[in-house]
């Protein structure tokens, strides 16, 4: 047996891509996910478009056999291409970018990752979608959602409801090219989805159903069913992230359902995690000495008496320790209400002792480092500092282009994404 | 993007994926992985869901210092219902467990990864670390594959080292159906310090050398350079080696630790390990750029090289250069730690070179002092609890870290603080403890199996996993044969299974895990199985051992190795001497055919 490699040699280990997510300072987010797989199961924050399962769907029983990822992405790339054609500039996925003046519909259509397609001059699509368009298949961020909604099933193959939905998309877009080398018509467009799709996605989404699903029933489909109900019931077709855990703070009920349970516990949870976050984030700016600190948060510790604070992100400035403790404080307030009673069952209890911590009387210095202990437990060696005692040393960043976050902002819920898909079946509906 | 000179880059979670799909196919499919430090989080989103795709399940056993996952904080990112074991290792005095291997076993398949590299952000990208993945299809492969499997075993054996015992009875699994190789390329430190195993292998004529290793100034931490092992470091290689470490940036400056004169010392710059990474470190284009891209290349990679007249060798993997890791030996005082020797032609130390050169730029300033890291020491007696199942009524055993020689108190509870402590009597000389269901019961209060419970001490509280055995304690014969028989198909385990299922009712699973058609041999063996359940216990135990035999003959060709493991099976059957006679010839006669 030979007692020396010959011909092997090591490799650098190469990042995985979820660093690229890695902004959950606290470990706050498992509480929030748990608290959306209630609101909106098998959905994700990515999944906004619901024309995209319809096209996804037709570009995987192009494939046939098997799901070929990379010819699902030259057919994605065929409509991002056509997209750009008809939209001109589209905006790019995080919003930024911009429509300019352009209609809803254009700024509807942004297009994950088609920032490199705005305006797309050309006949054909681009030749190598990765590195011309974008180098992420939207099929990845779809997938596992599909196969939630029964549409693909655990081998990607299309299920009876996929196979449906496929023949719905190829009839409503007339004559369709499925080898990726021309650009998908206009009538592929993520905005025009038809009323036969929207049917359907419904269907397999457990929303309009004809009739009523049961309280207990406890599949995915009643849970967003009922949370569609609850939120049309309240709101209408006007709602928003805030305006909804805003609402739901003030639930009183002894006995809620689980949606409306599920909601006011996000709505506590939100309070407590953006005032912790902000906390964190205001000890690590370098916009303040330490000492500026210890005393913007001692003050807003004495200030007791304090109007009620509409929900939303927090602005790491001079106010950010005063909003902080009092979001902190009405968290508490609603834990020692709710928690009794059991309200609050997928919520981190620990982190409200932090909280309270915090709000209270504990010695800063000792807060602080619980701060960045939690921090370095949730991080690992993917810190954003390298010790939790004095001042915070921020981690070297290698690239220049990372930065500490200059507000503290509120999980999301998959709400935006699941009133986007709302948004696209209301208007085929219509 | 300019060619790269240099070493390529990987992730860890392609090499595991392109193995899965190419030679994932045959069972038994296991993996066992070593750390040092464990993110929960990480591995459970980044690595085991490349080990329960295409419906190729793998039982999955992590081995990780029990010190380092007692932090504070660090098992609080598991998740719900694992369907991996997680074992702490802890060594009895000083030393800790720090070697980074992942061992993959498809059938006769095997992968091997070893390196520098832990189960965190930072080992699986975050920092810069040094890898090397090769499967048993080549003769580098197989001499890898060989010297890691020599190397758990002696694990196994060191009275130093507490396993748990399913961790124990998984690795006896792995190693009685796998080649072994002594004196291969994996140089471990159980016996002998590492140091001197260098000393014995370096070239001839070694003209110059290189240390690769981070910078801490403790010598109770395992990483980091001492200065003092320097010297026992050039006297090993031959030669006063360049070192290259972590520094500071100060302005224009470069610090780096002062290391004695005469030592030149060069520092990673982590702008220029940014900069040329390969495609993936582009900022992505998908939903996920929404966040920032951070990328803070510390250093953790350990390398030693002895440069001869043509190329040199090449020793990389878990070593610091610190007297724990080097010059002592893990039976004795030292830590449990791994190196890979390779052998370096003109060519690949050129490409070696080439990375340090662009990576690292020479020191020229002092870093002030740093603070002294020091590892604490494992606390309580528990190491680990298995549970047979994510119900609200289980059965937890728990597994201690040592044989007491008294009767010892011992306290547990779900959460580190508050009410609804259990305390429990330990008697002497026991390193197991089964609860039995009335304490179950207060313990768990009619909530289901949590994957972490807490030993509380006189001062504060210390977590302990909880897991399902990936190699369960032998029940009855039938079920101990079920096990085996399961394993040897690639099926998952019944009590995974339902907490799987249980965690995602009616919906597909997105890793596809368990969703394979059964075979033929599977639709069988359930049809043989199902004839024989209302025939008596031993027939239901004879069929199982034919169904063993077949499988064996059928999957895996065995090896002497193999049947003579699987003869000890039969014969720890709770049955009759004669009657396990009988099973062992059955399986014996034709299992080599």
């Amino acid at each position: 047996m030979t007692r020396v490699l010959r011909g092997a040699l090591p490799s650098w280990v190469e990042a995985d891509p979820l660093r690229a997510r890695a902004v959950d300072a606290l470990g706050l987010q498992r509480s929030a996910d748990a608290i959306a797989d209630v609101l909106v199961p098998g959905l994700s924050v990515a999944t906004t478009r619901a024309r995209y399962f319809s096209m996804l769907v037709w570009a995987r029983r192009a494939c046939r056999g098997q799901a070929d990822e990379r010819r699902i992405h030259r057919l994605e790339v065929a409509l991002a291409a056509r997209e750009g054609k008809l939209h001109g500039r589209v905006a790019s996925a995080d919003g930024e970018g911009g429509a300019g003046d352009k209609g809803e519909d254009e700024e509807r259509c942004a297009y994950i990752g088609s920032r490199k397609l705005g305006g797309w001059a050309g006949d054909r699509p681009p030749a190598d979608p990765r590195t011309e368009a974008y180098r992420i298949p939207v099929w990845r961020a779809y997938r596992a959602p599909m196969q939630r909604l029964g549409l693909l099933d655990a081998s990607y193959c299309l299920t009876g409801d996929g196979e449906a939905l496929a023949r719905r998309f190829a009839k409503a877009c007339g004559r369709l090219d499925a080898s990726g080398r021309s650009l998908l018509p206009a009538s592929a467009c993520l905005s025009e989805l038809t009323y036969g799709e929207a049917r359907l996605i419904a269907d397999v989404l457990g929303i309009w159903p004809k009739g009523k699903l049961a309280e207990a029933d406890p599949s995915s489909r009643a849970h967003r069913y009922h949370l569609e109900r609850e939120l049309h019931r309240r709101f209408g077709r006007d709602w928003w992230l805030t305006k909804v855990l805003g609402a739901y703070e003030r639930v009183r009920e002894h006995a809620p359902s689980y949606t409306r349970a599920a909601l006011r516990e996000a709505a506590v949870w939100e309070r407590l995690s953006v005032g912790l976050q902000a906390v964190f984030l205001l000890w690590l700016s370098p916009r303040f000495s330490q000492r500026e600190v210890r005393s913007l948060l001692a003050a807003a510790r004495a200030q007791r008496r304090a109007p009620a604070l509409p929900f939303g992100r927090i602005e790491i400035d001079e106010t950010a320790a005063l909003a902080a403790i009092r979001s902190v404080r009405r968290a508490l307030e609603l834990r020692d209400r709710l928690a009794p009673r059991g309200g609050l069952p997928h919520c981190d209890t620990e982190v409200f002792d932090l909280g309270a911590a915090l709000a209270g009387t504990a010695p800063l210095d000792e807060v602080l480092e619980q701060l960045a202990t939690r921090h370095l437990a949730a991080k690992g060696d993917d810190a954003w500092i390298t010790s939790t005692r004095g001042k915070p040393q921020l981690a070297r960043d290698a690239d220049d282009k990372w930065q500490l976050p200059a507000v503290a902002t509120l999980h999301g819920y998959r709400l935006a994404a699941f009133g986007s898909i709302l948004d696209d079946l209301g208007r085929a509906w219509r | 993007m300019k060619e790269r000179k240099g070493l390529g880059f990987r992730k860890t979670a392609d090499a595991i994926a392109s193995f899965v799909k190419a030679l994932g196919a045959e069972a038994p499919r296991r993996a066992l992985l070593c750390t040092f430090d464990f993110h929960p989080d990480r591995f459970e989103t980044v690595l085991l869901p490349e080990l329960s795709r295409r419906g190729r399940w793998f039982r999955t056993l992590v081995l990780a210092d029990a010190s380092a996952i007692q932090k504070n904080g660090a098992l609080a990112s598991r998740g719900e219902a694992p369907t991996y074991e997680l074992a702490p290792v802890r060594l009895d005095g000083p030393g800790v467990f720090h070697p980074k291997l992942l061992l993959l076993q498809a059938g006769r398949r095997v992968l091997v990864g070893v390196g520098s590299a832990n189960l965190t952000p930072g080992g699986l990208g975050g920092n810069l670390e040094l890898m090397l993945f090769e499967d048993n299809r080549s003769a580098d492969g197989r001499a890898l594959a060989g010297s890691a499997v020599a190397f758990l075993e002696a694990l196994g054996r060191e009275p130093r080292i507490a396993l748990t015992a399913s961790a124990h009875r998984f690795i006896a699994r792995l190693i009685a159906s796998l080649p072994r190789a002594r004196g291969g390329p994996l140089l471990h430190s159980l016996y002998e310090p590492l140091l001197d195993q260098i000393r014995r292998t370096k070239p001839p004529g070694v003209r110059r050398a290189i240390v690769v290793s981070p910078w801490h100034s403790s010598s109770a931490s395992p990483h980091g350079i001492e200065p003092a092992v320097l010297t026992a470091v050039t006297r090993a290689l031959g030669a006063r080696p360049v070192v290259h470490t972590e520094g500071v940036r100060d302005g224009a400056l470069h610090r780096g630790p002062d290391l004695g004169k005469g030592t030149s010392v060069r520092v990673l710059d982590a702008r220029a390990v940014a900069d040329d990474g390969g495609e993936s470190r582009e900022v992505q284009d998908d939903a996920s750029s929404v966040a920032a891209v951070r990328r803070p290349a510390t250093l953790h990679a350990k390398a030693y090289v002895a440069v001869a007249r043509r190329g040199g060798v090449l020793w990389f993997g878990s070593a610091n250069c610190t007297i724990p890791a080097l010059q002592a030996r893990a039976s004795h005082t030292g830590n449990v730690e791994l190196l890979v020797r390779v052998e370096l032609d003109a060519r690949a130390l050129v490409r070696l070179e080439a990375d340090l050169d662009e990576m690292f730029v020479t020191s020229d300033g002092i870093l002030g002092p740093t603070t002294k890291r020091r590892i604490p020491r494992a606390r309580g007696i528990v190491l680990a609890a298995t549970s047979s199942g994510w119900t609200t009524s289980p059965v937890l055993t728990l597994d201690l870290a040592s044989k007491g020689r008294t009767t010892r108190r011992l306290t547990i509870a779900r959460t580190a603080r508050g009410p609804g402590a259990v305390t429990l009597t330990v008697p002497a000389g026991r390193s197991a403890l089964r609860l039995d269901a009335a304490i179950t019961s207060r313990l768990l209060g009619a909530k289901e199996a949590p994957p972490v419970l807490w030993e509380r001490l006189a001062e504060g509280a210390v977590p302990f996993p909880v897991s399902i055995a990936t190699a369960p304690e032998a029940g009855g014969a039938e079920a101990t044969l079920e096990d085996l028989l399961d394993e040897l198909a690639g099926r998952i385990p019944p009590a995974i299974e339902a907490s799987r299922r249980r965690r995602r009712p009616g919906e597909g699973s997105e890793d596809g895990a368990g969703d394979d058609a059964p075979d033929d041999e599977d639709d069988r063996e359930t049809e043989l199985l199902t004839k024989t359940k209302h025939q008596g216990e031993l027939d239901r135990i004879a069929m199982r051992v034919e169904l063993l035999r077949r499988r064996l003959a059928r999957a895996s060709r065995p090896s002497a190795e193999l049947c003579a493991h699987y003869a000890r099976v039969l014969d720890g059957l709770p049955l009759p001497s004669h009657q396990r006679r009988i099973l062992i010839e059955h399986l014996d006669s034709r299992g080599a055919r």
